[in-house]
């Protein structure tokens, strides 16, 4: 796995803000956001891919799972895929 | 050390004050810094669950979580959930029934089993199943492994 700068920001801005410093957010971004990580961190470690920068947002709260008003469902960036699985509306 | 990131680690209850390359995950962290060699590497890709341990009272795979992305939460490891003088219900079931024949997967299997008694999980065998899906045993044992957690399940 190459070496990457590890950055957890206070908010969301501040997340944006950071992953806004790539140049694009196809494979192979100098940015990349990490939340459960399964995918990314596997494909970090095949060298698919090579961030320069991980912004860590496990702790910003994105955790929740919404109903909308046109009936549908707005779901975090950091819901577990176990939560959403078990939610009723699911 | 260059590069290293110094973060504190919860373990079994004991805060561990680590330096760490970003690149380690929590898994090598665990069993080649912190020197806790009950939980397993099988795949080191997400795919067995050998490597399962509790992040704040939630399963994850370890392999595929940073050691850095965890500074301050508490981390719960086989070695932290019973003793051999002491055995948590669900060791002592997994003996109780066998469910193991090699045993490598077992940590996993047991720590993935501990953390499903607080999961919304159905009565069936089929619904154990599927929540242990996660946790792969090369070996077969998963008649004895679902046993021994409906065991418990019963007994609680």
């Amino acid at each position: 796995m190459h070496t990457f700068e590890y950055f957890r920001p206070g908010d969301s801005a501040a997340a944006v803000k950071s992953a806004a410093l790539a140049h694009t957010a196809q494979q192979g971004a100098d940015v990349r956001f990490v939340a459960g990580g399964t995918t990314l961190l596997d494909l970090m470690k095949l060298n698919v891919e090579t961030p320069t920068r991980l912004i860590d947002i496990n702790r910003l709260p994105l955790d929740k799972i919404e109903s909308t008003a046109d009936g549908g469902l707005k779901i975090g960036a950091t819901v577990r895929n176990s939560d959403l699985a078990h939610h009723p509306r699911s | 050390m260059e590069g290293v990131i110094p973060v504190t680690l919860r373990i079994n209850g004991i805060d561990r004050n680590l330096q760490v390359d970003p690149r380690t995950t929590l898994l090598d962290c665990i069993r080649e810094t912190v020197a806790l060699t009950g939980t397993k590497k099988g795949c080191d890709h997400g795919q067995c669950g050998a490597c399962t341990v509790h992040v704040n009272g939630r399963r994850v795979n370890s392999c595929l979580t940073l050691a850095l992305m965890h500074d301050g939460d508490e981390i719960t490891t086989i070695e932290g959930i019973g003793t051999p003088e002491n055995l948590h219900p669900m060791q002592a079931a997994f003996v109780a029934c066998d469910g193991y024949q090699c045993g490598y997967c077992t940590s996993g299997q047991i720590m993935s089993a501990v953390a499903l008694l607080k999961e919304p999980c159905g009565p069936g065998d089929a619904d154990v199943k599927e929540l242990m899906s996660g946790n792969i045993c090369r070996c077969g044992a998963y008649p004895n492994i679902v046993s021994a957690i409906q065991q418990v399940r019963q007994k609680a």
